[in-house]
């Protein structure tokens, strides 16, 4: 029969790794093809969780790019990188999915991207508010202490 | 770019009234293929799967070749003959799409036929073949259809291009393939931070 596109979920080994909110992802994946002439395929990849059992994306951290797929008679391994960041994403462990939208293409693995949460503006500038509010305080302390030389 | 072949099957060529032949069983000694010609009603069957069909303008394929765009289609035709020498008959090979609307060709060729003299009591077969290429890109998975029309010649075997003398033709003979793409084993390797 002619070709058509197909699912393949194969069984993977990831290991889980730890990101923080905000952090740039790269993922490696690949395939085998076959095309009669010149094409290419949109490939997107980013974060998923499950809510009530149903797969939710991440949409915000998906990234995608575009694969280029000469034409191949015969199965043709194909390997290439998605980028994504991950952006308006809670603390948590998530799935990696990378999929070709469009297509029931998809290969996925759950709880490989444990997210923590990105700093907040006061975990930021707080140590300097310390610095600063210190620094304050000695200045208002100096003359004191002349006065207690003298 | 892969050859692929398939061969057609014109029962007989008629020539007017040069050519004659008895009710009764033919079988074309290159296919194989059986034929029963009824006299009365000028009429050939195919006999396939032991049944006899009326040979008409367009037939179920006796097989079908699967092609890529790309690749190149040997078509090789035969037919029974008895008669006098024939130089220049026109022909038009196709490979296209049968529907509604009839046959819409997309790729064809206009070869001219000479066919050697026979001016015994037997018919001879006559085979001829032509190589069709399908384009690169822009293939359908519904030029699966294919015919051979001839007419014209000296002496003129009667027809035109528009009503041809002999015209056969074979529906889902080919099959396309590799249009879309097939993927599979699809794999996540690794995922980093950069």
């Amino acid at each position: 029969m002619d070709s058509s596109l197909q699912v393949a979920f194969a069984p993977l080994a990831l290991d889980p790794k730890e990101f923080a909110a905000g952090d740039k992802v790269r993922v490696t994946a690949s395939f085998l093809y076959t095309v009669a002439a010149d094409t290419s395929v949109t490939v997107q990849a980013g974060p998923y969780h499950y809510i009530l059992s149903v797969l939710d994306r991440i949409g915000a951290s998906f990234g995608s790019t575009t694969v280029s797929l000469p034409r191949a008679l015969t199965p043709t391994e194909k390997q290439f990188t998605v980028d994504f960041t991950l952006k308006d994403i809670a603390a948590g462990t998530y799935g990696l999915l990378v999929e070709i939208p469009g297509t029931d293409l998809a290969v996925k693995q759950d709880d490989v991207l444990i997210v923590s949460a990105a700093p907040s503006m006061m975990d930021m500038i707080g140590p300097l508010l310390v610095l600063g509010l210190m620094a304050a305080m000695m200045g208002m302390m100096a003359p004191t202490m002349q006065e207690g030389i003298e | 770019m892969a050859l692929k072949t398939l061969e057609l099957d014109l029962g007989a060529l008629e020539v007017g009234a040069l050519q004659t032949y008895a009710t009764g069983w033919y079988r074309n000694t290159v296919t194989g293929q059986y034929y029963y010609y009824d006299a009365s009603t000028n009429q050939w069957y195919v006999y396939t799967a032991g049944l006899l069909y009326a040979l008409g303008y367009m037939n179920p394929a006796p097989k079908t070749v699967s092609l890529s765009p790309g690749d190149k289609l040997k078509i090789t035709i035969s037919f029974q003959y008895r008669g006098p020498a024939i130089t220049g008959v026109l022909s038009r090979w196709a490979i296209g799409v049968y529907g509604a609307l009839g046959f819409t060709e997309k790729v064809w060729a206009t070869p001219t036929i000479d066919i050697p003299a026979n001016l015994t009591s037997t018919p001879v077969t006559v085979t001829k073949e032509v190589t069709l290429q399908l384009p690169a890109t822009g293939v359908g998975t519904d030029w699966n259809d294919i015919y051979v029309k001839m007419w014209g010649g000296t002496p003129d075997i009667g027809g035109s291009e528009q009503s041809p003398a002999q015209l056969f033709g074979y529906e889902n003979a080919l099959e396309i393939i590799g249009v879309q793409v097939s993927i599979t084993d699809f794999k996540i390797l690794d995922f980093v931070k950069v």
